[in-house]
């Protein structure tokens, strides 16, 4: 009896300790600062460091989409019209024709409802019509609406005027994030992001995307990853932050059965970017915000996609 | 006749106190589960027609106990407040927000001003029933109170842990990619869930719970025994711990406020109990007083929203916070002005507007509601329902004031006036019509549940008597 009550006494404490939603706590600029390189994320979760297979994916119908699939152009890089073409069947809700912003697949138009940036609005009238907030990871599983990262996870797919409030920035170095659940059921794989740098106009830039996915090992302990390289990625880079791409790949056309993912990795390299070509005698440009360039650039997220997924 | 009429009345008797006990249960039930805000706005719904439904069928307690004629009377009496709750779901903005469903609206504003008047009405018919003591009504408000206060304020310890708005001041976490802030908000129970909130919003039960202990300074001559000072002290504690736990600064400066008073009117009353003319003098005074200082303020209010003779003399820390939108006096100003001129268009050109002006504001485009319970009705309901409002909270204070001293004060009467006058300074400071952090419901206080116990409360305390204008300021004792 006298366990017993030790017991219940421990778990009250425990309980009343636990203190959930005071895990994640920013400053209210956090992130989202005047100084590009101290707005980088690169929190990697626990356990992520692990070898990974390699698979590289081509630009290409079997291969990875890449925004509107013209690059001469930064005002032309942007949306969903690639992925539209090679898998119209992804941007179906019934008969729905699911477009880019509440006014169709241009760069025009917002795919929220509206609203100043750190306030909530209610989204829902946009399922079923545009296809951020119809697809979005936050529609699938309540664990994506928490956090920091719940930014990607939102529908959220262009600035609308939030500046970095809508953007994860990254340097070379990543980040990595185990989701809420383990993912039972997906056919592809998504995400939506622009270049960002604190030099140039707006350009094309490049990047090599790695995208790592987790899951658990047959010892349920250990994770294994799989990654996937997306070689030359073109992203439109400071001309304006409601250029975005949306960028991704089918989970059949490379042959792997998510079935199971509980964590994912990004990292990238920087390919090339044009405004190295400006730069005065002695200055330099890097991916690699830790580093002492005279500029840097990086990658901004908007938006990861798992459309159609089912968790657990 | 007269032998038949003698019987009648035996019989009736008879018949009362068979079923008293089972009213005060069932009566004190109902109310605990108002405050205890049981099931959300569906259970508030069921509630509200069960307490017509027992407040209907308790009516010959009030009959038996004040006779038909002095019933009548007291029916007169309400008849501004009959007509104010009817009004309330009757305006130009409400008309505006079920312009889609018409009926529904009607039907809504009918069950709010039954919902209310039923309440009021069961109230009073427990205050005649002679075998249900005031300790039991105050306990089973207390305890109706306490129990949601537990619940929620168990929760967000163990969510947030204690002294989070303190601790964690200036501190933002992310939900659907948006920023919040920790310190503004806690947890609510709505219905069977628990939900983010307002501060605001979550905490009245709290503020109530806590407000009510000022009322034992009006403890009477009667000695009492540890047990009702563990009970009802232990229980405002509860609500007390609960808004230290977060800390909710602002209502605790209320809370001492409620104390301060309480503790000097108490203390004026034994020094002048014996000086009856004494007493008069410094009562009209103060109600007077009360009346100019409120009437002078409202009129300033609305002098400056016409002119911007305030807004715009840079006096400290006023001027600006009237020139603030989303600030407290801000939030007023454009409601005075959204109510005068019915737009910003028309403000900027002087243009008078009799509909908003008569019946409120007949646009969902909300100018931002302020945090005042006042001036939010102003903006619903207009001009003619406010002054209405002003001049039915002043008869109430009249009211409340005899209710509590005639026949000698007494801490149970106390706790029940210092939980309407919390109720009333909460809802004048911390009024919340969109609570929840998460998703935007507009949520308009007279449909919740609390604003239907305190009708109760209100009504227990009731006396036609105290609120007769023949008699002066003063009930005379």
């Amino acid at each position: 009896m006298k366990n017993k009550k030790k017991i219940l006494l421990l778990a009250s404490v425990a309980l009343l300790g636990s203190c959930a939603d005071t895990n994640e706590l920013y400053d209210g600029d956090a992130f989202a600062g005047r100084d590009f390189v101290q707005n980088r994320y690169s929190v990697w979760a626990d356990g992520l460091e692990v070898p990974s297979t390699k698979t590289t994916i081509r630009h290409g119908e079997h291969g990875y989409w890449n925004g509107s699939g013209k690059f001469d152009s930064p005002s032309d890089c942007f949306g969903l019209s690639e992925a539209k073409k090679w898998h119209p069947d992804y941007f179906k809700d019934g008969e729905n024709d699911l477009t880019w912003t509440k006014t169709g697949d241009s760069s025009m138009g917002q795919d929220i409802v509206g609203g100043f940036i750190n306030e909530w609005s209610d989204n829902s009238s946009l399922v079923g019509t545009v296809y951020g907030q119809t697809k979005k990871l936050a529609n699938y599983h309540p664990g994506f609406r928490k956090g920091y990262l719940s930014k990607l996870y939102n529908g959220q797919v262009k600035c609308n005027g939030w500046s970095n409030y809508a953007l994860v920035i990254l340097d070379e170095s990543g980040y990595g994030t185990r989701f809420p659940a383990e993912l039972q059921k997906g056919s592809y794989f998504g995400f939506i992001a622009r270049g960002a740098s604190d030099v140039g106009a707006g350009r094309i830039i490049s990047y090599d995307v790695n995208v790592t996915f987790y899951k658990y090992a047959t010892n349920g302990v250990d994770l294994q990853g799989k990654s996937f390289l997306l070689e030359d990625v073109k992203l439109q880079a400071n001309l304006s932050a409601e250029y975005t791409s949306f960028v991704g790949f089918s989970f059949e056309d490379v042959n792997y059965d998510p079935t199971g993912m509980v964590a994912m990795s990004m990292t990238y390299e920087l390919k090339n970017d044009p405004a190295l070509e400006s730069l005065q005698a002695g200055e330099t440009l890097s991916g690699n915000f830790e580093d002492e360039a005279t500029y840097h650039t990086g990658l901004a997220l908007t938006e990861v996609l798992l459309p159609d997924s089912t968790w657990n | 006749m007269e032998e038949e009429t003698k019987t009648s009345k035996q019989n009736n008797e008879r018949f009362l106190k068979r079923y008293d006990t089972v009213f005060s249960f069932l009566g004190l039930e109902l109310v605990a589960l108002l405050f205890f805000g049981f099931g959300g706005a569906t259970g508030t719904m069921i509630l509200k027609v069960l307490g017509a439904l027992l407040a209907f069928l308790a009516f010959p307690f009030a009959e038996n106990a004040m006779g038909k004629e002095k019933l009548k009377k007291s029916l007169i009496t309400l008849i501004p407040l009959l007509v104010f709750f009817l009004l309330l779901g009757l305006s130009g903005f409400w008309m505006a927000y079920y312009q889609d469903s018409i009926g529904y609206g009607i039907l809504s504003g009918v069950l709010q001003f039954l919902g209310l008047i039923a309440l009021m009405a069961l109230g009073f018919c427990l205050k005649c029933i002679p075998s249900l003591k005031k300790e039991t009504v105050v306990f089973a408000l207390l305890c109706g109170l306490a129990v949601y206060v537990l619940l929620t304020g168990l929760y967000s310890l163990a969510r947030y842990g204690g002294f989070y708005a303190a601790i964690y001041k200036g501190q933002y976490y992310y939900f659907d990619g948006v920023i919040f802030p920790i310190d503004k908000e806690t947890k609510a129970l709505v219905g069977f869930q628990f939900l983010e909130a307002s501060l605001s919003y979550g905490k009245v039960a709290a503020f109530l719970l806590a407000s009510s202990g000022a009322g034992l300074f009006f403890k009477g001559k009667t000695k009492k025994d540890w047990k009702f000072y563990l009970v009802f002290i232990g229980l405002p504690l509860i609500g007390l711990l609960d808004l230290i736990l977060v800390p909710h600064t602002r209502a605790l400066l209320i809370l001492a406020v409620i104390y301060l008073f309480a503790g000097i009117a108490s203390l004026l009353y034994r020094k002048l109990q014996k000086n009856k003319k004494a007493a008069q003098i410094v009562t009209r005074v103060a109600y007077f007083g009360l009346i100019a200082v409120a009437a002078i303020g409202v009129g300033i209010l609305f002098i400056d929203a016409m002119t911007g003779v305030i807004s715009n003399a840079n006096i400290p820390y006023i001027s600006s916070n009237l020139r603030a939108d989303k600030a407290f006096f801000g939030s007023i100003r454009k409601i005075i002005q959204a109510v005068i001129y019915g737009s910003s268009a028309n403000a900027e050109l002087g243009r008078f507007n009799l509909s908003s002006f008569l019946f409120g504001v007949s646009s969902l485009q909300s100018v931002g509601f302020s945090k005042t319970f006042e001036f939010n009705l102003l903006y619903m309901n207009g001009v003619p329902m406010f002054l209405l409002m002003l001049f039915l909270l002043f008869m109430a204070i009249r009211g409340l004031r005899s209710y509590l001293v005639e026949d000698g004060i007494d801490a149970m009467k106390g706790m029940m006036v210092m939980i309407l006058l919390g109720a009333f300074l909460y809802y004048s400071c911390f009024s919340d019509l969109f609570p929840f952090v998460h998703e935007l419901r507009f949520v308009p206080v007279l449909q919740t549940s609390i604003p239907l116990a305190l009708a109760f409360v209100f009504g227990y305390t009731f006396d036609p008597a105290h609120y007769s204008l023949k008699k002066g300021v003063a009930h005379e004792e």
